[in-house]
């Protein structure tokens, strides 16, 4: 009698399993998190995924903007179901550099798609060498609307997930009048909030939060990307080009003979970025040129804020070297005080946005089982 | 992807002969029939899901389907019933 009460139990409660994750959408967003948190924190694609998910298809595309071409890998599911809202679409946009055939970002979108979405990843030959520009706005909002157009969406709304240098990207194209309404949610990973804290942050080499002061060392492929950022505005070929070989990775500092012999702007810049003179960020911010003023204004995703209209969910690794976490905590605040839909999480076990190999298992299970909320939270709010 | 489809199948075949014997030790019938039930119910059940909802969701589709269709042949269809 007992064994069977336990039996029936148990059916009942795979039963109930069984419904939700395949008919509830919060039980469906449940389900695809399962898949995808060990295929992001491991960077593979565990055994359940590859045998339960989605065949899928890599199809390679350029397409034309303003600024230029936009390079386009799509990961679509080959199979085609019946309910048209299980098909619905992510657009990638990695940060700086080029991270087309980088295994993790591979892993990723692949591990995405397996669950039934419809996968996109862009980039732009501006992310490709390594800095930003706001004309890429554009390249972000064809490339959206070409994985809208997808027939396997039928109209069905997209999230946009960003890192790093993608986040300003990410919030520009989900600003952009002309598809702000179909944007179904905007993940920001590791990313930055404003140009000018984050510049002196480098200054300063330090972070002021919460009345502290930590100190900060960023790497310096981040101190390259933002260097390309700021030192085309510079008037002098010449001041340009010194700046820019000055702060490839390895190279040797500019003695202070070769610093005089720069203009004060060019200085300025150097200085800030190298965070070689922290006494004098202040001064060196106020003699910075108006056009270099001017981009920094421009690269700044809070400038678009008021027009965001999905919901923003921001995640930070707490000791991020490449980008300041305090620029994701700015965001949140900025995020609260126009009581705009948004989730911030901080987590330990990622190295700006990939994972740490050094990790405690009490921080993976920290760290996994918050992780694993927002993006059943982010997955169910989208309606993926 | 043939491959594919068929791990999946045998994961669905063998699900429906576990389901089998849970129903069957549920509702106190020993019959082997409830295991080739379960079988065919689960791997019929799995193939609708990937046509209705997808791949991902059609093992959980097919675990609720297959333990509602077990239940009610257990507990309605004659030949189900016999304790052998």
């Amino acid at each position: 009698m007992r064994r069977r009460i336990l039996a029936r139990t148990l059916a009942l409660a795979l039963f109930l399993l069984g419904l939700s994750c395949s008919l509830i959408p919060w039980g469906r967003a449940a389900l695809r998190t399962t898949f995808l948190i060990p295929a992001f924190i491991m960077s593979s694609q565990p055994a359940p995924l590859q045998i339960a998910g989605e065949p899928i298809t890599h199809i390679t595309q350029t397409i034309n903007s303003r600024s230029g071409p936009a390079y386009l890998d799509l990961f679509v599911p080959t199979t085609q179901p019946l309910d048209a809202g299980t098909r619905q679409g992510v657009l990638l946009i990695p940060g700086a550099g080029d991270h087309r055939k980088l295994p993790e970002l591979l892993n990723f979108a692949e591990a995405i798609a397996r669950t039934g979405v419809v996968v996109m990843a862009m980039t732009t030959p501006t992310l490709i060498q390594s800095s930003i520009s706001v004309d890429d706005t554009d390249a972000v909002v064809q490339a959206f609307q070409t994985l809208s157009r997808r027939p396997e969406l039928r109209g069905q709304r997209s999230g946009i997930i960003a890192f790093s240098a993608g986040v300003p990207l990410a919030c520009f194209g989900a600003a952009d009048a002309r598809i702000r309404d179909q944007v179904a949610f905007v993940v920001n990973f590791g990313g930055y909030f404003n140009t000018w804290t984050t510049l002196r942050a480098f200054g300063y080499r330090s972070l002021a939060f919460d009345g502290l002061k930590e100190p900060w060392e960023p790497i310096p492929f981040a101190v390259q990307v933002l260097g390309n950022m700021l030192i085309p505005t510079l008037a002098s070929f010449e001041e340009r080009e010194t700046l820019r070989e000055a702060l490839l990775d390895g190279a040797t500092p500019l003695s202070e003979q070769e610093l005089q012999r720069l203009s004060p702007e060019a200085r300025a810049i150097y200085r800030l970025l190298t965070g070689r003179s922290p006494h004098t960020v202040e001064a060196d911010i106020a003699i910075l040129p108006p056009e270099t003023r001017q981009q920094i204004d421009a690269l700044s995703p809070q400038r678009v804020l008021p027009e965001l209209k999905a919901p923003v969910y921001l995640v930070h690794d707490r000791h991020d070297t490449a980008l300041p976490f305090t620029e994701s905590r700015d965001f949140a605040k900025a995020l609260d005080k126009l009581h705009h839909p948004y989730d911030y999480l901080e987590v330990q076990i990622f190295n700006h946005v990939e994972v740490r190999p050094d990790f405690s298992t009490l921080q993976l299970l920290s760290d996994g089982s918050t992780l694993a909320f927002l993006l059943t939270k982010i997955l169910h709010s989208g309606g993926l | 992807m043939l491959s594919h489809f068929l791990v999946l199948s045998g994961l669905w075949v063998a699900m429906g002969a576990v389901l089998g014997l849970l129903i069957a030790a549920a509702t106190g019938r020993k019959s082997a029939r409830l295991l080739l039930a379960g079988s065919g119910l689960a791997l019929s059940a799995g193939w609708l899901g990937v046509w209705l909802l997808g791949t991902p969701f059609a093992t959980p589709w097919s675990l609720w389907v297959t333990l509602l269709g077990l239940f009610l042949l257990a507990r309605f269809v004659p030949a189900f019933r016999l304790n052998r």
